[in-house]
């Protein structure tokens, strides 16, 4: 039987296949499961033990307990050990042991990628719980698990998953090498993880999805993606990924098609928004006032008739501002956090606009930046779109509205070269047919 | 991925109608300017139908490739620099003429030498991107202003100072002989398809182009537009007195609704996209022609860092141009385009009857090796 499955299913890291052998009576049992899937106290209590105490014949236990019965069809084997079976072979008769066990109440709740009809948990910290959610949702034998470890002293068990006959061989090739080219002593967080394996230091955007959400991760095993997950940390790694990953929320395939369609849109607009508003600002403010309608310029410019220093310094006090406010709520304890929001956003706000130190526009215009940076749905890229409105901000200070288009082209650039593990990280896919084949595919002549 | 030469096809097209050729059109619209814009895109199609049929028979090679091919390394090398200089020329033309514009319309008090070495060095900066990398910024600036392109246009002809009468007057005038100048401004419209020479490399091995008599009609469509919009709005005389015909034209439109009330600054925004984006793939192309007469060259459309070498000549380009666009007036620029564009127009018709005569020896090659 072991022989055979060996075939069936890809070779994994966690599938157990045992060959048991009594000392005494010389009788043997095969034992085949996927640890993450069964409850192994319950394969010791009901298999293991009693055929090494040998109170009496094992093939009567087998016979006698109604938990096992007797499988006819080596066709049905994949799908009984998918589902958290484990198979046993004993004198050529096998028998399938009904030891599944679903982890979903150990999984914690998700904390940051949270949707309101989706599933609600999270992988864990707990390795094989997070494995075990991610076979019960990813069926397939041809999902494969390895494991290494990394960091010389911590030791860290890192587990990379993908389906066998999807995932690209070059970039597994390529994250492989990458893995065992790190060289670290204590590794803690999948962060760390993330930053050792982007292909540059400094690097803009994020070339690897973190995620915590289990229908993500499977959905990303199905397109061929490769999966990292790293023990004690409660997020996973999924590359390679494009830029468009990051803006698409899991609900997008949980809701309504329309609605979700004009979300999408919606997040491209707060996109845009929250990088290049604080510098359209000062471009328009302090250059060309009369870009917008005579009625809209007047109220622009009056609202900052009281403020004493020029646009950009407003903006800087606020940017500040708003920064402070965020890391602040993120690091003090969680019943003082809502208070701090509280006093600054609201009271400093008010406050510091009546004082005429910052324009009222300019309180609009930070309080939409702060809140469109929220709408994009991954966190990783929330932050690093959070940098990006700098750069903009002092190239429109010196060469105002034509800064700004320069530096949202120099954007552009810079995502369409870059590249997720050999993947095009910035482009639209559009009408593909393999008969036609792909651009840069005739290669170096 | 016909789309790809549709981009590359366009954004030679829209990004010239938007800038002097309009000026050289206009001009001449007692003259021979509208026989040739009527005569242009015959001739352009012609020549679009010779380079395309001779570049699928050499899949997967550019320029480089096929001169490389027939003829001795020395005789590539200097039919490369050739090129080179004549698509460099024309990118820096185009940013040029955009520093000047935004000096004049939406910075006046900028220094207009700053803002060309910030076009310059954003240019260069993504000209040294590999061939790949330039055809995505290419697809998502087009598709970002194409959108906004025909917005201006449509509110630009739904004008209520649109006079018919005037476009009547210029378009009798077509019994006129074409003079030389219209005629190279008219059919460089047409000339998007020499940027495939280089783009070719990145084209799968199978391809073919589609729809490509769609293309000249397309483009014709839009000369019509960019000629005869200008006239109808300032007048058959007053067109001639602006420069950058197309600024003063969709400055006189008006947004009734919109929070920004002139078309101009709408306008400006889209055109510093694509003069960006003509610029950026002009010298991308230069330095892809000039990195071939450097020896132990390797051509790798999809390269993971750009080689020194591309830095090296991006630099120059740099040097040169801003060095050229400090000793020149923008009247000898004027005039400086005029004799380019008919220069150019010599030049690529020989280029490109010249590429099709190598691929009909190609052709006939393999026949006889068949045969034999």
């Amino acid at each position: 039987m072991l022989e055979r499955l060996k075939v069936i299913l890809s070779p994994s890291e966690d599938l157990i296949q045992k060959e048991l052998k009594h000392p005494i009576n010389k009788q043997t049992i095969e034992l085949a499961f996927y640890l993450p899937l069964v409850d192994e106290a319950k394969v010791h209590k009901f298999i293991t033990v009693p055929f090494s105490k040998n109170e009496y014949p094992i093939s009567s236990l087998f016979q006698s307990n109604s938990n096992f019965y007797i499988v006819e069809d080596p066709a049905s084997w994949v799908d009984l050990i998918l589902r958290g079976q484990a198979l046993i072979e004993h004198q050529n008769v096998i028998y399938a042991f009904d030891a599944m066990h679903y982890k979903y109440n150990d999984a914690p709740v998700t904390q940051v990628e949270s949707t309101i009809r989706g599933p609600q948990h999270s992988i864990s910290e707990d390795p094989i719980i997070a494995l075990n959610l991610i076979r019960n949702s990813y069926m397939s034998p041809e999902l494969t698990i390895d494991q290494t470890q990394v960091g010389t002293i911590s030791q860290t068990s890192l587990y990379i998953l993908y389906d066998q006959r999807k995932a690209n061989q070059d970039t597994l090739k390529l994250v492989m090498n990458k893995i065992e080219a790190i060289h670290l002593d204590l590794i803690n967080s999948t962060g760390e993880l993330e930053r050792l394996l982007s292909s540059k230091k400094y690097q803009l955007f994020p070339t690897l999805l973190m995620t915590e959400r289990v229908d993500r991760i499977s959905r990303a095993l199905s397109l061929g993606k490769i999966v990292l997950i790293l023990k004690g940390s409660q997020y996973a790694l999924i590359l390679p990924v494009t830029f468009f990953d990051f803006i698409h929320a899991v609900e997008d395939h949980y809701e309504s098609f329309w609605m979700t369609r004009l979300l999408i849109v919606v997040r491209y607009i707060a996109l845009f928004i929250t990088v290049s508003l604080p510098g359209l600002y000062i471009a328009v403010l302090s250059y060309n006032p009369e870009i917008f309608r005579l009625q809209l310029a007047f109220s622009l410019v009056a609202s900052r008739s009281v403020v004493p220093y020029p646009s950009f310094i407003e903006v800087f006090i606020m940017l500040v501002m708003i920064e402070m406010l965020l890391e602040s709520s993120i690091r003090i304890p969680r019943f003082i956090g809502p208070a701090s929001t509280t006093v600054g956003g609201l009271i400093l706000g008010s406050a510091i606009q009546q004082a005429g130190l910052v324009s009222s526009v300019m309180i609009i215009v930070t309080s939409l930046m702060a809140i469109s940076n929220f709408v994009l749905p991954v966190y990783s890229m929330t932050l690093a779109v959070r940098f990006l409105k700098y750069p903009i901000i002092i190239i429109a200070i010196f060469f105002g509205l034509s800064g700004v288009c320069v530096g949202l082209y120099f954007y552009i650039v810079y995502l369409c070269n870059m590249r997720s593990f050999g993947e095009y990280y910035f482009r639209l896919r559009g009408k593909f047919t393999p008969q036609e084949g792909d651009i840069g595919q005739a290669g170096a002549r | 991925m016909n789309r790809y030469f549709f981009y590359n096809y366009f954004i030679v097209c829209f990004t010239n109608l938007m800038l002097l050729i309009p000026y050289f059109l206009t001009s001449d619209r007692y003259g021979g300017a509208v026989i040739s814009i009527a005569l242009s895109p015959i001739f352009g199609y012609i020549f679009l139908y010779m380079f395309t049929s001779s570049l699928s028979k050499f899949p997967g090679k550019g320029l480089p490739e096929i001169f490389s091919l027939f003829y001795p390394k020395w005789i590539v090398n200097i039919v490369m620099v050739y090129k080179a200089i004549l698509i460099g020329i024309a990118g820096a033309l185009v940013i040029s003429t955009y520093a000047v514009i935004i000096t004049s319309f939406l910075n006046p008090n900028a220094n207009q030498y700053v803002m060309l070495m910030l076009l310059l060095l954003i240019c260069a900066y993504a000209a040294t991107r590999s061939t790949v990398s330039i055809a995505f910024i290419l697809e998502i600036s087009l598709v970002l202003s194409l959108p906004v392109i025909a917005f201006v246009m449509y509110k630009t002809i739904k004008n209520p100072l649109m006079d018919w009468d005037a476009i009547h007057v210029i378009a009798n005038h077509v019994d006129h002989m074409p003079t030389l100048l219209s005629f190279a401004c008219a059919t460089f419209v047409f000339t998007g398809y020499l940027n495939m020479g280089l783009f070719n490399r990145i084209l799968p091995p199978n391809f073919k182009f589609k729809y490509i008599w769609l293309y000249p009609i397309i483009a014709f469509v839009v000369l019509l537009i960019t000629f005869f919009v200008p006239i109808g709005i300032h007048g058959t005389e007053t067109v001639a007195h602006y420069i950058f015909l197309w600024s003063a034209t969709a400055d006189s439109t008006r947004m009734m609704y919109g929070f920004i009330e002139r078309m101009l600054f709408v306008f400006l925004i889209v055109l510093i996209n694509l003069s960006l984006t003509f610029t950026m793939v002009g010298w991308h192309m230069v330095i892809e022609y000039i990195r071939t007469i450097i020896p132990n060259n390797v051509v790798n459309p999809d390269e993971k860092k750009a080689p020194i070498r591309n830095y090296i000549i991006a630099g120059s380009i740099i040097i040169i141009t801003f060095v050229i666009m400090l000793r020149v007036k923008d009247g000898q620029m004027l005039k400086f385009s005029s004799y380019f564009l008919i220069f150019r127009l010599f030049s690529e018709t020989l280029t490109t009857t010249w590429i099709f005569i190598l691929s009909r020896k190609k052709v006939r090659k393999y026949e006889k090796e068949a045969a034999s």
